[in-house]
């Protein structure tokens, strides 16, 4: 009699917490798991936005570069205050620049002390997303007729 | 237990599950993708330096000659199109460099020369070169540096 008894008591339907405790449980998990792919899209998202930010950087140099060959054919042979912004072929520029970016301002940095051998241009892009970025063109100098001689240095 | 708990329970999970895994393999593609990217990225990089570094050179060694005065553009091609690791001399075609590399060399004004480095379509390069920068008809002025 006993032993049917304890029979019948394992046969007996679980308590409804037990249910509750395994759909808790799936739920928890499935959380979980739903957090982590969560995590991992952003991760992605971050590492393809950090690429294309690095991408537009190194075009941006490229422009800086690219501007730099271009004012150098321009000037060299020429004093600096010949240089004018708006004589600079749109075409050539267009050739330089990469796609997007745009020459937003040329200005003759003061050397300071004063060294007629040498001649800075703060030049300024400005990008597809408003960004800009800044670098300087450092050309030589004749300190007899002021004559603009070579490019020393691109970008910055 | 309640059969429909049970049923319900597996399917969240089961959701969750496939689910999770997908995302971990677009994930794994997406790194691996990125990893490509970079070191193809890198790649342009130091072929644009190389380039530029043989330019100098040879700009050194030639810049007084007749090439240099009457026709810098074609002499900036030269060493750019000799600098590629194909050799290729045909001036504004593309030529494979390194890998998937593409390098096509366009003049694109008297005394201005730009190359342009490709990479199977997803990076782009590209830099001008200068007869006067590189100071090549001393008439211009002297070299880079």
């Amino acid at each position: 009699m006993a032993a049917m008894r304890r029979s019948l008591a394992r046969a007996a339907p679980a308590p409804s917490s037990q249910a509750g405790f395994v759909l808790g449980l799936a739920l928890l998990a499935g959380l979980i798991l739903s957090a982590g792919s969560f995590t991992a899209l952003n991760l992605a998202l971050a590492s393809h936005q950090a690429q294309a930010a690095e991408h537009r950087r190194r075009q941006a140099e490229d422009g800086l570069a690219n501007l730099g060959q271009l004012l150098a054919q321009t000037l060299v042979g020429h004093r600096p205050e010949e240089l004018n912004q708006a004589s600079l072929s749109p075409q050539l520029l267009s050739q330089g620049l990469p796609g997007g970016w745009q020459l937003a301002s040329l200005q003759w940095q003061a050397s300071q002390p004063a060294d007629l051998g040498v001649a800075s241009l703060q030049v300024t892009l400005s990008g597809p997303r408003g960004e800009q970025r800044q670098g300087l063109v450092t050309f030589g100098r004749s300190p007899q007729d002021g004559l603009i001689t070579s490019l020393r240095q691109e970008g910055a | 237990m309640n059969l429909a708990d049970v049923i319900v329970a597996v399917l969240v999970f089961s959701l969750a599950s496939a689910g999770c895994l997908d995302v971990m393999a677009s994930l794994g593609r997406t790194l691996h993708g990125s990893a490509q990217a970079e070191a193809a990225a890198e790649r342009l990089e130091t072929e644009l330096s190389r380039s530029q570094a043989v330019v100098r050179a040879g700009a050194d060694q030639e810049q007084a000659t007749d090439l240099a005065c009457d026709q810098p553009e074609l002499l900036l091609s030269r060493l750019l199109m000799d600098g590629s690791s194909s050799g290729n001399e045909a001036t504004g075609e593309p030529s494979r460099a390194s890998g998937s590399m593409q390098r096509e060399v366009t003049v694109v004004a008297p005394g201005l020369v730009r190359l342009q480095l490709t990479d199977g379509g997803r990076w782009q390069r590209q830099r001008l070169f200068s007869a006067a920068a590189y100071g090549l008809c001393p008439s211009l002025g002297g070299p880079i540096g």
